[in-house]
């Protein structure tokens, strides 16, 4: 089956460092892509450009077959790309409902059930009770469910997730695996997530990336067995011990 | 709650329409000298509320807009004393002429972020307010009369830029209103909020930036227009009077940016403390520095912020609600 998002060699820099460097990869209909790597490895860099955020100083972006690389922010969306921020960035003065209302209006694509679509679209993330609070003003957990929110009602044909399961209680990791999971069927998704049981659960693949290139890359088991990828994991977690 | 909530659109609708009937019935029952005083409020209204837009609606912070109060009003005196034109008829294309001014320097200004943004703005209004100076066709320092409106009849006159000055204050409330509740004005407020969200929904933000603040100069532009026609008379060092910014900011931060009502009420206060202080020179400035410092202190979303988030009312506030609240409520109590 064709890809409905893929990438080819992309690679990016800031300065010194080296967020993204020779990364290809495909994502399919019905197809989860799980992301993982230690902060800082470039994961979020990558959405950017996938989003159209940043541009990469090589590489293509393809969604559907056609090059995207060039094209706009805005119009990425229209052709299906949708996202969430891992610091979730809402529109601060208005409610969750005129957030998820203007995702739903702008990204084109439920024409004349815009109202209904937000609305649904909030009761499924759990935020019906807070829909007429300002963003702003939401704790952090809902400003993150709301960034889930937001995405999804751009009805996207590829939704990329940014650590959205962080800071989640046990039960509301299963909800969110069950949300994802229902709507895995009809997208393409690629998931950056540290919660690798959640990961796991939902990804028929993982990338794992460390300073922008690919350490490992196969079924979640296979990644999380892999040695390049113990090695990071445990080096960070022999890293961050004795200050914790 | 919600029911009314849903209504809203029509209540104000209603209001809309009796304040409409309202201003075309006062010339009928108020005198020229009262109606000229009216003439001036709704147009230092429609200055404030064309500022509000860009800065509460839009999110563009200009410091400039008396860029947009002269041209508008020197469009008009130019067009009409050429061509002999009556300047009720043309003043539509004062909206039109600033508006597309503003469409021509935003490439420039739109380049500048936040400070240097509303200072550029600035820049422009002293330049346009110095090439006028310095030409005898444009009337240079001492101005320009409306020649079209010595012929008319004093009554009509009054009655015309009564009835635009009335359609100036109608649309800044009504109008703002319905513009804020709309498609265009959730784009606007998306855009105001997060920049990087709104593209990252679909919205297109240079365009959509460049039609608020085209829209919202446009609007001040008519609104210098009805201001000199009403007097007659044109100079460039009162119509691009860095001044006028400051009564624009003082109206907009004491009654409350981002809100309908607030410049409302801000004109209000700004006309009363002109009457009772106006005769005391530098104190009367210092008055309303003051004051506008004391209700920044107090809150920063002005006089109706505060009414608004402690009684709850939001008459003409951009709200969309859900009517999901209320059945979360309900489902909650019965389970
Ligand atoms: N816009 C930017 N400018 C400069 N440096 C950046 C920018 N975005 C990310 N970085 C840097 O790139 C590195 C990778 O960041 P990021 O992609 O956020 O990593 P991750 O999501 O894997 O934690 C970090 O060192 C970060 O500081
Ligand atoms: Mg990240």
């Amino acid at each position: 089956m064709a890809p409905v998002v893929s990438v080819e060699g992309l690679t990016r820099r800031f300065g010194a460092i080296t967020v993204a460097d020779d990364l290809s990869f495909a994502v399919g209909s019905g197809e989860c892509l799980g992301i993982i790597g230690p902060n800082g490895a470039g994961k979020t860099s990558v959405f950017n450009m996938l989003a159209g955020a940043i541009r990469p100083h090589a590489g293509r972006i393809f969604l559907d077959g056609r090059d995207i690389t060039e094209t706009s922010q805005h119009a990425r969306t229209l052709l299906g790309l949708g996202r969430t921020y891992q610091v979730p960035q809402p529109f601060g003065l208005l409610t969750a409902f005129e957030n998820v209302l203007a995702a739903a209006t702008f990204s084109r694509r439920s024409r004349g059930e815009e109202a209904e679509v937000a609305r649904s679209v909030l009761v499924r993330t759990g935020l019906a009770a807070r829909a007429d609070v300002p963003a702003g003003s939401l704790p952090l957990l809902d400003r993150k469910r709301l960034e889930l929110a937001r995405a999804m009602a751009l009805k996207p044909r590829v939704l990329l997730l940014d650590e959205i399961a962080g800071g989640l209680t046990e039960a509301e990791v299963v909800q969110l695996v069950a949300l994802i999971g229902a709507l895995k069927p009809d997208l393409a998704i690629v998931w950056i997530e540290h919660v690798t049981h959640a990961l796991s659960a939902v990804a028929d693949r993982i990338l794992a990336i460390n300073f922008g290139s690919r350490i490992a890359e196969g079924t979640p088991a296979e990644v999380m067995a892999h040695p390049a990828v113990l090695e990071v994991y445990m080096g960070t977690v022999l890293d961050v011990a004795p200050r914790g | 709650m919600t029911g009314l909530a849903s209504m809203r659109p029509t209540l104000v609708g209603i209001a809309a329409a009796f304040a409409t009937g309202l201003v075309i019935a006062t010339p009928w029952f108020v005198a020229e000298g009262n109606m000229r005083l009216m003439i001036e409020i709704f147009a230092v209204f429609a200055f404030a509320q064309g500022w509000n837009f860009l800065a509460g609606y839009v999110g563009i912070m200009s410091f400039g807009q008396q860029l947009f109060i002269g041209l508008g009003a020197y469009f008009l005196f130019l067009a009409s004393n050429w061509t002999g034109a009556n300047p009720f008829l043309i003043l539509p294309l004062s909206f039109v002429f600033s508006a597309l001014f503003a469409a021509a320097i935003s490439p420039f200004v739109f380049r500048l972020r936040d400070a240097y943004l509303a200072i550029s703005i600035w820049v422009v209004a002293e330049i346009v307010r110095l090439f006028i100076s310095q030409r005898d066709a444009l009337g240079s320092v001492s101005g320009l009369p409306l020649v079209a409106t010595r012929e008319m009849e004093r009554s009509l006159v009054a009655t015309s830029s009564f009835y635009y000055a009335g359609a100036l204050a109608l649309i800044s409330v009504f109008g703002l209103y319905y513009l804020s509740i709309s498609r265009l004005g959730l784009a606007l407020a998306a855009v105001r909020d997060n920049e990087g969200t709104a593209s990252a929904i679909g919205i297109n933000v240079w365009w959509t930036r460049f039609f608020g603040f085209v829209l919202g100069s446009g609007f001040t532009g008519a609104a210098g227009a009805v201001y000199y026609m009403s007097v007659f008379h044109v100079e460039p060092g009162g119509a691009f009077d860095p001044n006028w910014m400051v009564v624009m900011l003082f109206i907009v931060i004491i009654g409350g940016v981002g809100t309908v009502e607030g410049p409302i009420i801000g004109t209000a206060i700004y006309f009363l403390f002109r009457a009772w202080f106006a005769g005391t020179g530098n104190l009367y400035l210092m008055l309303l520095g003051s004051a506008a410092v004391l209700v920044m202190l107090i809150s920063p979303r002005g006089i109706w912020g505060v009414v608004k988030s402690k009684s709850g009312v939001d008459l003409l506030g951009a709200r969309h609600a859900s009517g999901l609240e209320a059945a979360a409520k309900k489902s909650r109590t019965i389970s």
